[in-house]
């Protein structure tokens, strides 16, 4: 305190003529109208300038929240988009073999999730049993066999594919009509294995692959791929079929419902 | 208690010229010599130099009121009264004031007395324009005015001094 009178005695005169110099400026601010208005717009100026700059600064500080209010609105945006609608529509293809003679249905579907480098690759599509899909139904695409659908649930289902070692379908040369059975050679998505060909078939490099109606799975004369090489392994022949379907760009599949399934597979149960 | 009545004196004096008269003089524009400056610039050479400044803000103030600029003149006559102890320093004689000296054209000259007065002027002026006008646009007319409005006060304070204040 006493200091501060000691600072007040000695800058006394600077002290006292800023005190006068502010009484005047406040006087010449408040009471003269061209001055005030000067004033009032210059400050105004000043005042903006302010105001812009430190918002300028604080709007980095709400960048987060701006971030994830946009966020928050491109998720709603998207939700309202096309793709993001679940297809409830059950529209199921007929197959006019002959009239009443229908045997196959087919139901689109589109490829949601889809694996081909894995030991096990399944793919799951967007239709489900709310759609009329059940388990052990076939999937074709438009080049070829795709898989079975293992499992279901209301609005999806999961497909065991032909690269999956538990995948076994019967086959048979389109010309020659001699069968075999075809599963993934387990390395390559575009080379599966059929076995166990007689030694007496002839074969030959290039020869189509359908499916047969063997095993009650797939509907027959499906494509399934071409021979690519053959050998002879103990009595049989072996051959590499190089698969029809391209399982890295499969995007529409078809699932195969067989409206005599359930008749045949009573009667053959028979057969157990 | 003489040397109070008589600048009390020339005060009341001084403050009625400037209201009464010189205010009133239609000059162009802004332009009338401030003769109430006098009252400032005749005070003792080593009077306290907070009391100038009171005695500045308060004439200063009062022509304000009296012309409705409030706080224009007050803040010009309080730069001036706060640079007059420097001009002093500046332009003291070889041998310095003595204790009573009162800065007259009489005592130091003519010279003397128009550096003294004119750059105490101009410090006045240079304020008090910018004051009035509170802007830096129109520079040049504002200089000019303000040039002509100091040689103006200088004249008619170096007037009084060779006429009227000789002691």
């Amino acid at each position: 305190m006493k200091e501060l009178f000691a600072f007040i005695e000695k800058h006394s005169f600077i002290l006292l003529f800023l005190i006068l110099q502010i009484v005047s400026f406040i006087f010449i601010v408040n009471f003269n109208e061209p001055q005030k208005s000067r004033f009032g717009v210059v400050s105004n100026a000043f005042q903006g300038r302010i105001y812009s700059l430190t918002q300028k600064i604080t709007r980095y500080f709400y960048l987060d929240i701006a971030n994830q209010r946009l966020a928050d609105e491109n998720a709603k945006l998207y939700k309202n988009q096309e793709y993001s609608k679940f297809d409830h529509t059950i529209n199921i293809t007929h197959v006019d073999d002959a009239e009443n003679n229908q045997q196959y249905e087919y139901i689109p579907a589109k490829v949601l999730n889809n694996s081909t480098n894995k030991i096990q690759n399944y793919i799951t599509i967007n239709k489900g049993w709310k759609h009329g899909i059940e388990k052990n139904m076939s999937v074709i695409c438009p080049s070829g066999i795709v898989g079975v659908v293992v499992r279901t649930s209301k609005n999806f289902s999961l497909i065991m594919t032909v690269l999956n070692p538990h995948f076994r379908v019967s086959t048979k040369f389109k010309n020659s009509g001699f069968y075999g059975s075809l599963t993934w050679n387990g390395k390559d998505y575009k080379l599966a294995t059929l076995e166990e060909i007689p030694l007496h078939v002839i074969i030959n490099i290039g020869d189509t692959l359908v499916t047969n109606s063997y095993s009650n799975l797939f509907p027959s004369e499906i494509m399934v791929g071409t021979i690519e090489s053959f050998y002879q392994n103990n009595n049989f022949f072996s051959a590499d079929v190089r698969l029809s379907t391209d399982f890295k760009r499969i995007d529409y599949v078809y699932v195969v419902r067989d409206l005599y399934k359930k008749e045949r597979e009573n009667l053959e149960s028979f057969m157990q | 208690m003489e040397k109070i009545t008589r600048y009390t004196i020339i005060f009341i004096v001084l403050m009625l010229l400037q209201m009464l008269i010189f205010n009133n003089i239609p000059a162009i524009g802004m332009i009338s010599p401030y003769i109430y400056l006098v009252f400032i610039l005749l005070l003792p050479v080593n009077m306290s130099k907070t009391l100038v400044l009171l005695l500045g803000f308060f004439s200063g103030l009062l022509i304000d009121v009296s012309v409705n600029s409030l706080g224009v003149h007050a803040s010009a006559t309080v730069m001036m009264a706060a640079v007059r102890p420097t001009v002093l320093n500046i332009l003291a004689p070889r041998i310095g004031y003595e204790s009573n000296n009162i800065p007259l054209l009489a005592t130091f000259g003519t010279a003397w007395a128009l550096k003294y007065i004119t750059s105490c002027v101009a410090v006045h002026h240079i304020t008090l324009y910018i004051c009035f006008t509170f802007t830096f646009s129109d520079l040049g007319f504002m200089f000019l005015r303000m040039l002509i409005n100091i040689c103006l006060t200088v004249f008619v304070i170096m007037l009084s001094e060779i006429f009227v204040f000789k002691r």
